[in-house]
This record gives structure tokens, sequence and C-alpha cells, in this order.
């Protein structure tokens, strides 16, 4: 079990009469004893595997990267792990029931995998719900399990699919990993299935990348240490929670887990790797206080259970100090600054790409120049990069941008679906 | 127990488990209430601030009028560290006082533009740009305080992000130098933070960053 420790960043100074207090927490996982890493713990992975019709165009050249892909990752499971494949099209069919990865299983799985066909449609709500359900028998057997999948897609949903309800009942039992293969798929899908399952969402623009993309999921999956992890949140009586948000390494909200509201909320996070860092933004309204009056905020913990008494970890404490001392309660706190720069980054970049689908360069230009001027701000060279393909920068301080006549689609879908990675502060 | 202000019952001892507010041990409270020992006298307002070399301003304060630091402490070292510059080059820092106000000012003529930058900008400010000539061998970069008695030369009032004393640019005959007097904020300049109270030589073209979204384009004219 790793041990966490955590550190708040904040400017607790404020004016008379103010009641918004922001602070960025920053959690760190690390092994308990130095030098060693924690072990990881037991891990189930489900994969789950478009293989409608589409998978099959232009010479089923995806279908055939996605079954070594599939191969790949499947030889990297550890003989203790437990797996799962399930094939998505109209509706959900499981391929290989939930086992052990003994070599004889992953065989036999393998094989299955190399022998399967594509056609049929899209409706990736039966194939999360399938998954669901295997999780579920999975943990009733063996207690508790880092429950992870990942999804390939390389389409959209066909006419009415009742995603939300399915993630609804998916989020708390496993975390899911979303990548799109091609230009037809939605981003906005593949976000919402990553934003509500914890998991991370990518494009891979090139079939041939997918084996190379699946190794690395897995390989960070097999490193999850700990699982459900929830941030404890406390708050003074009449206080409220504007949002509480992941904010590194990618921009995540989280959502207080159904019946914790009042003084006391948890906000689940996963399972956590035995040595990383994430950050949070907290932005909570309380009750102005007198001048000269501290208060405490808001109080941040971990707990690795939903239980009450839980104990809590790596506690941290949001103040608030009321003084009329301009020159203290003028400062902008760097870190907090540093993430809401990136939250406006992120946004640029997202009404950017939006405006521009929609045809109204005015506003694209607008958007995606501003989102030039603060990726140069904040030396996010990664998303200049991105931006490149998209505009011609003419001045990358003001924010002058042209945007480009001929646009790679993927181009447009990689800055998109990596807006929300952010950079740390070093 | 100790003691909630609004008189909770708190389980916690350091802050109100209920309201949040910081609880007082009775001992404390006791210390609180009684009478602040006497400040020292503050020292004469022969020579200048230890801090950013500022002349002393009336007799009778204890506070440096450019900087805000107190005199005492910063002599003793115990101003806060964001207020005394780590080791300022005793030459760079000294230099300009050596400038005799009188001495005439500047072969070069200079001034500075002010621009709003950035979508935190009011609008009808993003448009306009305010051109402030530096005429005198020492202007202040600031917002105006009537509390304080603040009037910058060069008067930013609109961002609030700039500290009511932000900076000085002092004009000398090879040149303008920036001195940042320890805002709350900091100055940028062309991108890179510049240190608090040392001064550091500008040249022609520089942008200063500083608040929320004000930028100074300093110019030759």
């Amino acid at each position: 079990m790793p041990t966490f420790t955590s550190q708040v960043f904040q400017n607790p100074y404020l004016p008379r009469g103010a009641d918004e207090v922001h602070a960025i927490v920053s959690v760190q996982a690390s092994a308990a004893e130095a030098g060693k890493a924690a072990p990881a713990g037991e891990l189930a992975f489900g994969l789950l595997l478009d293989v409608s019709g589409s998978m099959g165009d232009d010479g089923a050249e995806r279908l055939r990267c996605a079954k070594t892909a599939v191969v790949e990752a499947l030889e990297l499971l550890r003989e203790d792990c437990h797996f799962f494949v399930v094939l998505g099209r109209e509706r959900a069919e499981t391929l290989v029931l939930p086992q052990r990865a003994t070599a004889a299983n992953r065989a036999a799985a393998i094989q299955a995998v190399r022998a399967l066909q594509h056609g049929g449609g899209t409706r990736m709500s039966t194939w999360l719900r399938l998954a669901q359900q295997h999780f579920e028998a999975l943990r009733e057997s063996r207690g508790a399990l880092i429950c992870q999948a990942l999804l390939l897609t390389d389409g959209k949903n066909d006419g009415q699919d009742d995603l939300e309800a399915a993630l609804r009942h998916c989020a708390g039992v496993f975390e899911c990993h979303a990548r799109g293969v091609g230009v037809d798929w939605q981003v906005a899908e593949l976000r919402l299935i990553g934003q509500r399952l914890l998991g991370t969402v990518d494009i891979v623009p090139e079939p041939a990348l997918l084996a190379a993309d699946f190794r690395a999921i897995l390989g960070q999956a097999l490193e999850r240490a700990v699982a459900d992890v929830r941030l404890r949140l406390w708050t003074p009586q009449g206080a409220s929670v504007l949002y509480c948000r992941q904010v590194a390494p990618e921009i995540l909200d989280l959502a207080p887990a159904s019946g914790t509201t009042g003084q006391i909320r948890d906000y689940p996070t996963g399972s956590w790797a035995g040595r990383e860092t994430r950050d949070y933004h907290f932005a909570l309204r309380v009750k102005p206080g007198q001048l000269g009056q501290r208060m405490l905020a808001g109080k941040v913990g971990l707990v690795l259970s939903e239980a009450p008494d839980a104990p809590r970890q790596a506690e941290a404490q949001v103040l608030a100090i009321w003084t009329d001392d301009e020159e203290r309660t003028a400062v902008i706190d760097r870190t907090v600054a540093h993430y809401t720069g990136q939250g406006e980054l992120a946004q640029a970049i997202q009404e950017g790409l939006a405006a521009r689908q929609a045809g109204d360069a005015e506003a694209a230009t607008r958007k995606l120049g501003r989102a030039v001027q603060l990726a140069a701000a904040h030396g996010h060279d990664a998303t200049t990069r991105l931006l490149r393909r998209v505009v011609d920068i003419v001045d990358e301080r003001e924010g002058t941008v042209k945007l480009r006549r001929e646009i790679d689609e993927a181009d447009a879908m990689a800055l998109d679906t990596r807006s929300t990675r952010t950079r740390r502060l070093a | 127990m100790p003691h909630c202000p609004q008189q909770h019952w708190s389980d916690t001892d350091d802050f109100c488990s209920v309201c949040g507010l910081a609880l007082e041990a009775p001992v404390a409270a006791a210390a609180a209430s009684a009478p602040l020992p006497t400040p020292t006298p503050p020292a004469t307002a022969a020579g200048e601030c230890p801090v950013c070399h500022a002349p002393r301003g009336a007799a009778d304060s204890a506070y440096c009028e450019e900087c805000g630091c107190h005199f005492e402490l910063a002599a003793q070292g115990l101003a806060s560290a964001a207020l005394v510059p780590v080791e300022p080059p005793a030459s760079a820092a000294r230099e300009p006082a050596a400038v005799p106000a009188s001495e005439p000012v500047a072969t070069l003529r200079w001034d500075v533009e002010a621009r709003a930058l950035g979508d935190d900008a009011p609008a009808e400010l993003r448009a306009v740009a305010r051109v402030f000539p530096l005429d005198l061998p020492d202007q202040l970069v600031g917002r105006h305080s009537a509390r304080r008695g603040i009037q910058p030369e060069i008067a930013l009032d609109d961002d609030d992000g700039i500290s009511h004393r932000h900076a000085r640019l002092r004009v000398h005959a090879d040149g303008v130098e920036l001195i940042d007097l320890g805002s709350a904020n900091g100055t940028l300049r062309n991108g890179t933070p510049v240190p608090a109270q040392i001064p550091l030589a500008l040249h022609d073209g520089d942008r200063l960053q500083l608040g929320r979204w004000t930028e100074l384009l300093l110019r030759q004219r």
C-alpha cells in the first residue's frame, strides 16, 4: 500500500465580504518504504473491442491491427490477473469469459481473438453494461480488485443510445480508458466515457499504432497499487462546493459520490499507482467572516473506503482569512493561476474547434488565437505543436492566427482529445 | 474545552468542526487581551531604506513609503523574505541612489505604451493604447489610492492585479531602469519574472507584463 502526502497552494487572504475560496491540493502517492515500489494490486482487465462492419473497411486493416494489439496486451498480463474480452456491435457479446490469466487461458483467448469476424453496428452502452456485469461478478467472487477496462471504437453510436444511463451504472464499478481509431468517431462520446469512468481518452490516428498504445495502457494498469481512493472533503456549515476538479495530469471534473452531501462529501478518484501525483482544484463558497477572522474553509483527506469512519490520510487544510490589507488579498497564488490558465486553454481549444465545425470562422480564429497565446504563456509546447497543424501562427504573443484551409481531421481530433492534458508547474 | 466564537460544540481543537472558525484556547485568549508591548521608537529619518534604498520620508514613520517595509525589522533582517532581495549586487543596487535628482535628464527621450491584452481585459480597453512619456528622472508605476495618498505618474487603475506601489521607472542619460517594489503579483520582462528591489536596465522595445492583463512597451522617441 502506498502512503499519501498532500500539499495546499492558495492565498488564504480574502478582502472584506469575499466568499469564494480557491485552492490547489496536490496529492502524492509514494512507496511506504523508501526505495521499494508498493506492490501492485490484484488486477481485473476488460477489453471492449469494436468489431462493427466499419472495422473491416479498407481491406480490414483496422481489425487486423486491433487483433494484433489485443494479442500483445493479453501477453503482458501476469498470471495473477483476471481478464475478459467483450465484442462490440449493436449488441455486446462475450468472446472470453472472466478468468485467470494463466498461460493456457491466454493462449485460448488469443486464438479466439485471431478468429473473430467483423460486421454489425455500434452501441457502446451495451458493451459497457456487459463489462459492468463481468466486473461485478468478479468482485463478488474475488473481493476487492482493481477493475480497469479499455474500450476501442472506430465509429459513433448508432441512433439513440443511452450512454448516460449506462455510465451511471458503471461509475464506481470499473475505470475505462477510451480509444478512437481513425477519424469517424466522436470526441464527445469518448470524452464522456473517460470523464465518468475516470479513464484517459485519446485518438489513435493510424491502426498500426494501436499495439503500442494498448501496451502502454496495460503497463500503467499493471502498476496500479490501490483501488477506489476517495477524496473526502469537509466544509463548514452553510458552505457550498462550486466545483472539485482534477487539474493534473488531466482536467477531470469530479462528481461527489451519491449519498454524500452536507458537510462531508466523497469524490471517487479511482485507482492509484504506487508512485504518482495528482492535483485538485477546490472552489468553495463560505459565509464571509469578520475582518481578522480565520476560518477553516475546507479539509481534504484521502480515504480508502466509503465507511464514514475510514481513517483519513494526507489531510490538508484550506483556509480563509479576512483582512483589509490589500497587499495580501491582491496576491494571486501562482499554482492556482497556472491551473486556471490551463483550464482556460482547454476551453479555448474546444470552443474554437466547435466553432470551426459549425463553420464560424471568425469565432474559431479568435478562440484558437487565444489558445495559441495561452499555450505560449504557459510553456505548453506539446499543445502549441498540435495547434500549429490546425492554424498558421502569425504572432504567438498576440494570439494572431489564420485558420488553415486544409486540415487533416485527425489533427483536429488529436488537438481536441488532448486539450485536457495539463502541465505541472516546475 | 476550546472556545468557538459562535458557541458551537467542536470535536476538533484547531478549527470549529461546525462552522470552521478558528478556535482560541482560553490561555491564548487571555494573552490576546493583554496590552500590546509598546513598540520601539523608530530610528530618526536620516539615511535611506535598508531594503529599497529610497530616501526616508517623515521622521516619525516606522515604515518605508516606497516598499512598505518596517525599518527596524528590515534592519534586523526579520522582514519577510519576499521584501528582502537575496544579496543584491552592491554596485547595481546603490548606483541609482547615487544619481542626484537635479542632474539634467535624458539625452534620449523615452515613453511607455500601456495596453490591455487577453480575454480577461475589458473589451473597451483592449482597443486603446495609452502613452505615458517618461519626462521625470523617476516615475512610479501603480494605482491611485486616496486613502494611502498614492499618486503614481503611470497610473494603471483599471487593472486590480497591479499593486498601488508596483514599480519605478528611472531615466538616466544612457537608459531606463526598472525596480519592482516588491509588488504582490510581480513583474515580467519579456516573459521572465524580474527580482524585486533590484534595478534592472531596460532596452528599447522591452515589454513589461504586470497585473492581470497589462503590458507596458518601452520605446525610444
